[in-house]
């Protein structure tokens, strides 16, 4: 909103140099943005988000009141003149069917009008304040709405049914009118329109129609000040996508008893500016009269919310300056009386406000809350992921974010779109209007393009995925995944071996990891699931070659997707401590030969079942294929240690104990163990 | 004869003790090896050419000097060689050569930010909890006194899903559950992810992430707002700050307030950070307005509190001087590799 300097003089005393009143307003009312010279005149653009609540100031009139009561001076209202008889009595009825909707609509007619330019300082301070000079029928009106805040409108009388009645209702389904921007609007049956006997002719507080404009040949008019209901005039433009000056304004709320002083104002310019003769009484529909409402506050609890000392007095004189009446009632209340402009004021919290920014935050010295010792709570799900994402930045992986939101040909491109996904209604742009189910797509993309410039790297990323609820509000799940990529290595047991670091530093021992043939967008039998007690939490596997074409990606990628609400159970407290041997250890180095078929998993899975007395640890070495062993074939070498708690074993000991591992493997995969050659 | 041998082989070593321990290069070690070691002309060369016309007696006695003393100086030159040469022997060794390229992993600065703020926030007694992301109106809205229909609704450009929910605007969403769930005294900080659907551009991303401060008690101050914000900043950029506060408008908030400070990468002065002013907009806040307590089924009467949005992206911004937001969601390791 921009406000002329030289306007808001009218109404009050500026002593401020313009950068100091600008700092004042600033820290008192709302953020003034700019101070910008136009025409040789200073004008302040006010941040209106701010004074959303303060319909009055949208107004030279209402602004020029705060600024009186925030600099301390004087504010003056101009004298109000009579307007004079009327000269001709033209028929004009007004019908308000929705009262709730429009609960004020006072109109005049104004006849033998001469259409012609404003006078140049009306033109000015239109231009200043951001609106075209048109005509002067059409500049009044909008004057009168910057001056006062009550929005106008003028009809062309002669263009009303022949009735000349005006009827406020709500529009018929589908109801088309053509506004003054040339546009065919649509209406539904929550809209406001003013109509005449046989059309609308004007959407209510937004916009005119162009049935009734007044054009060059206009010399009657029909001048409307009314009050149009916030909500409805806010949805009805939110709709129809078309905001102007009067929408702005009456979104907002504006006084219904601001409606007679706005249209008798503007009934003197036209007299003065467009030689026009009033040519009928004021039809004044306002059946339910709006009046000041009363706020009971404390003084004295307004002085402690704030943190400093005001008193009784102090109080209430800053309320006064606001031209807000209060009295005192009791010892601990007064009664405040609430002009109707001010529609934001209801509750005493409401006056803590006027006071605390009239007062000045910069008087509030600044304390902190007072509290016990006791320590915030913790939240063991915020500390494991912290864990979590610490472990995977030492075992050198990188973090990333990637956007919730992304779009159906990805996922239809890896294969990956599930069959009732949550879409965007609004999105910014059609790439955007998906709400992932998976973080995997993302993590490809972002792996494609540091692939163009690294030749190994991972990455991961813990966020939320998404899936339909039928009962509400969509599940949302935390979930982590992590790219494994490198130009010329194979990525998979560097990302297994990533995950099961993870998994153990987390505590989780007993995980297993079963093939899938096949699972979008990895490749077909190079993928795992990953279980703990047959529950699977997540697969692991190399993408697949539709996925490397889809997203141009030239080198080996492994990527993990894991649930990470079975990871977060973890804590410091579970940890075992295992005594340090006290006795040598023996390391036994077993090789043998079985068929490529039998899954290393499964293999090390049976050596564990045995029941041993002295295995700890096996540890693969060495795999291997090659012609020697036989098609099919491949090698491995184990590294099996063991020790006793109790003693130092011999070697017929360990012996012992290899050789039932060799009988297992033997029976159960036909191995051919290697002797040394 | 003898007397002289033995002398000879005495002055040998003492010669090239004191060659030796002066300050010697490459080529002077070279030289230093000629006199001593040459094939043709070296002094321990001439030493063992006298050997063969040795008596018994004598060859028992000398010859081991001589040769303990041949070991000793080429041992010598070898170690002094090494000292010059380095381990292999044939190349110099410079220590500027570049180490070994090791990667380690990062963080992402968000991430890293919102650390450290959850770290002061519990310092102070706040505990931390985590949104929803996609919530219903009666959160996003509703309970924060922005009934459907108000106009303050389009301070938040909003997005909708097919099903009518909305990924949430602010992390404010949380305020009722947290008012409803717990007894005051209540400290709590909501870092979450918010969207936005507004156009982006380097200071304007339509996801951002957003840390929420809820605070009540029976008397929570205005002065308790100020106090926090200003601890929390001044701890955060580890600075003193100078601040100001403008009024500004929230429904769920009254009265509503913008807490600015001293722009922290010009410290006031106006640069192009703070657009010349030397002030950054940096937190929006407020005293929790009636309804809301009341809608969190607590007794305005009673209970005070205060409740403010901080933008985790603006802090990270701020403290790096980083220009462009949208970086944050880039993916790019050259990006994420510096933090």
């Amino acid at each position: 909103m921009r406000i002329p300097l030289n306007w808001i003089k009218e109404y009050t005393t500026l002593t401020n140099e313009p950068s100091a009143l600008a700092e004042r307003i600033s820290v008192s009312l709302a953020e003034v943005e700019k101070i910008e010279s136009i025409e040789g005149e200073l004008v302040l653009e006010i941040e209106n988000k701010a004074l959303t609540h303060r319909s009055d100031c949208f107004s030279i009139e209402g602004f020029s009141r705060e600024v009186a009561a925030i600099t301390g001076s004087p504010y003056t209202q101009l004298p109000e003149n009579p307007i004079p008889e009327k000269t001709a009595d033209k028929p004009l009825t007004v019908e308000v069917v929705n009262t709730d909707l429009c609960p004020r609509y006072t109109a005049i007619v104004i006849d033998q009008i001469k259409i012609k330019p404003s006078p140049e300082l009306i033109q000015k301070r239109l231009r200043l304040c951001g609106i075209r000079p048109i005509n002067n029928v059409v500049d009044i009106t909008n004057y009168i709405m910057l001056k006062t805040g009550q929005p106008l409108h003028a009809f062309d009388y002669e263009r009303l049914s022949n009735d000349k009645k005006i009827i406020v209702r709500t529009a018929q389904n589908n109801e088309i009118l053509m506004s003054l921007d040339g546009v065919s609007r649509k209406l539904d049956t929550n809209m406001l329109v003013i109509a005449d006997s046989e059309k609308p002719i004007a959407i209510a507080g937004i916009m005119g129609g162009e049935n009734s404009e007044v054009t060059e040949n206009t010399t009657t008019i029909v001048l409307e000040s009314a009050n149009f209901e916030h909500f409805n005039n806010r949805y009805t433009s939110l709709h129809l996508g078309l905001r102007t000056e009067a929408s702005l304004r009456f979104e907002k709320g504006q006084d219904p008893n601001a409606t007679n002083r706005a249209l008798r104002e503007a009934v003197l310019l036209y007299i003065e500016l467009a030689e026009g003769k009033i040519a009928s009484e004021i039809v004044d529909a306002y059946p339910v009269k709006t009046d000041p409402t009363t706020v009971e506050f404390r003084p004295s609890s307004i002085s402690r919310r704030l943190g400093a000392e005001l008193s009784e007095d102090n109080v209430a004189s800053i309320i006064r300056s606001l031209h807000i009446e209060c009295v005192k009632k009791d010892d601990l209340y007064w009664e405040a009386v609430i002009p109707t402009f001010r529609r934001d004021i209801h509750l005493e919290a409401d006056l803590l406000e006027e006071v605390a920014r009239i007062y000045g935050y910069d008087r509030i010295v600044p304390s902190l809350p007072s509290r016990t010792l006791e320590p915030a709570p913790s939240n063991p799900e915020v500390a494991a992921i912290r864990k979590i994402k610490s472990t995977l930045v030492k075992l050198g992986l990188n973090e990333i974010y990637t956007y919730t939101f992304t779009n159906s040909r990805l996922y239809e491109n890896l294969d990956m779109l599930p069959t009732n996904p949550i879409r965007i209604k609004n999105p910014m742009s059609p790439d955007l209007e998906l709400i992932r189910p998976s973080l995997l797509p993302s993590m490809l993309e972002k792996v494609a393009l540091n692939a163009t410039r690294f030749t190994e790297f991972s990455l991961f990323e813990i966020n939320k995925v998404f899936e339909k609820s039928s009962s509400g509000l969509p599940i949302e799940r935390k979930s982590l995944c992590m790219g494994v990529y490198s130009v010329t290595d194979d990525t998979y047991p560097k990302a297994k071996g990533i995950l099961e670091t993870l998994l153990l530093e987390q505590g989780i021992r007993h995980y297993r990891f079963v093939p899938v043939e096949t699972m979008a967008p990895f490749s077909e039998n190079e993928i795992s699931k990953i279980t703990i007690e047959n529950n699977p939490i997540g697969l692991i596997g190399n993408i697949s070659a539709r996925a490397k074409k889809c997203l141009t990606i030239g080198g080996n990628a492994t990527l993990i997707s894991l649930d990470i609400s079975p990871l977060l159970n973890y804590s410091p407290s579970g940890k075992e401590y295992q005594p340090l041997p006290k006795y040598p250890e023996t390391l036994f180095d077993l090789s043998f030969i079985i068929p490529q078929s039998v899954l290393i998993g499964d293999l090390l899975a049976k050596i564990k079942e045995g029941g041993y007395l002295y295995l700890k640890e096996v540890e693969v070495f060495d795999i291997f294929t090659n012609q020697k062993l036989g098609t099919g074939n491949k090698s491995i070498a184990l590294h099996l240690l063991f020790s006793s708690a109790e003693k130092t074993l011999s070697t017929e000991e360990v012996r012992a104990e290899v050789h039932k591992i060799e009988t297992i493997l033997e029976s159960a995969y036909q191995a051919v163990i290697r002797k040394e050659e | 004869m003898t007397n002289t041998l033995q002398s000879e082989i005495e002055s040998i070593k003492t010669a090239f003790e004191k060659d030796i321990a002066t300050d010697i290069n490459t080529e002077t070690l070279d030289s230093i090896k000629r006199i001593y070691l040459s094939r043709k002309e070296g002094r321990i060369t001439r030493l063992f050419s006298l050997i063969p016309n040795l008596s018994v007696e004598e060859k028992r006695l000398y010859a081991p000097q001589i040769n303990t003393l041949k070991n000793y100086i080429e041992q010598t030159l070898t170690d002094r060689e090494k000292d010059h040469k380095g381990p292999a022997g044939s190349v110099y060794f410079d220590p500027t050569i570049p180490g070994n390229n090791i990667s380690i992993g990062h963080l992402h600065p968000i991430t890293q930010a919102r650390i450290e703020a959850e770290d002061i926030f519990q310092k102070m007694g706040f505990s931390v909890i985590e949104p929803r992301e996609i919530d219903d109106d009666y959160h996003v809205f509703e309970t924060l006194n922005i009934p459907k229909g108000h106009p303050a609704r389009d301070m938040w450009d909003t997005f909708w899903t097919n099903d009518n929910f909305i990924p949430i605007t602010h992390t404010s969403s949380m305020q009722n559950r947290i008012l409803t769930t717990q007894n005051p005294p209540i400290r709590a900080v909501v870092p979450g992810r918010c969207f936005r659907n507004e156009a982006t551009d380097a200071r304007h991303e339509h996801t951002f992430n957003q840390i929420e401060g809820v605070c009540v008690d029976t008397d929570i101050t205005v002065s308790d707002l100020i106090g926090t914000l200003l601890t929390f900043l001044e701890t955060y950029f580890q600075k003193k700050l100078r601040y100001k506060i403008q009024p500004s408008y929230f429904p769920f908030v009254e009265p509503g307030l913008e807490f600015l400070i001293s722009c922290v990468i010009c410290n006031g002065k106006g640069c192009q950070t703070c657009g010349q002013s030397g002030w950054l907009e940096l937190v929006p806040g407020g005293m929790i307005h009636p309804h809301v307590l009341e809608m969190g089924n607590l007794d305005p009467e009673k209970y005070s509190g205060f409740a403010f949005g901080l933008g985790l992206d603006r802090l990270v911004m701020l403290r790096y001087a980083i220009e462009d937001i949208r970086l944050f969601h880039s993916g790019d390791l050259r990006f994420i590799r510096q933090f």
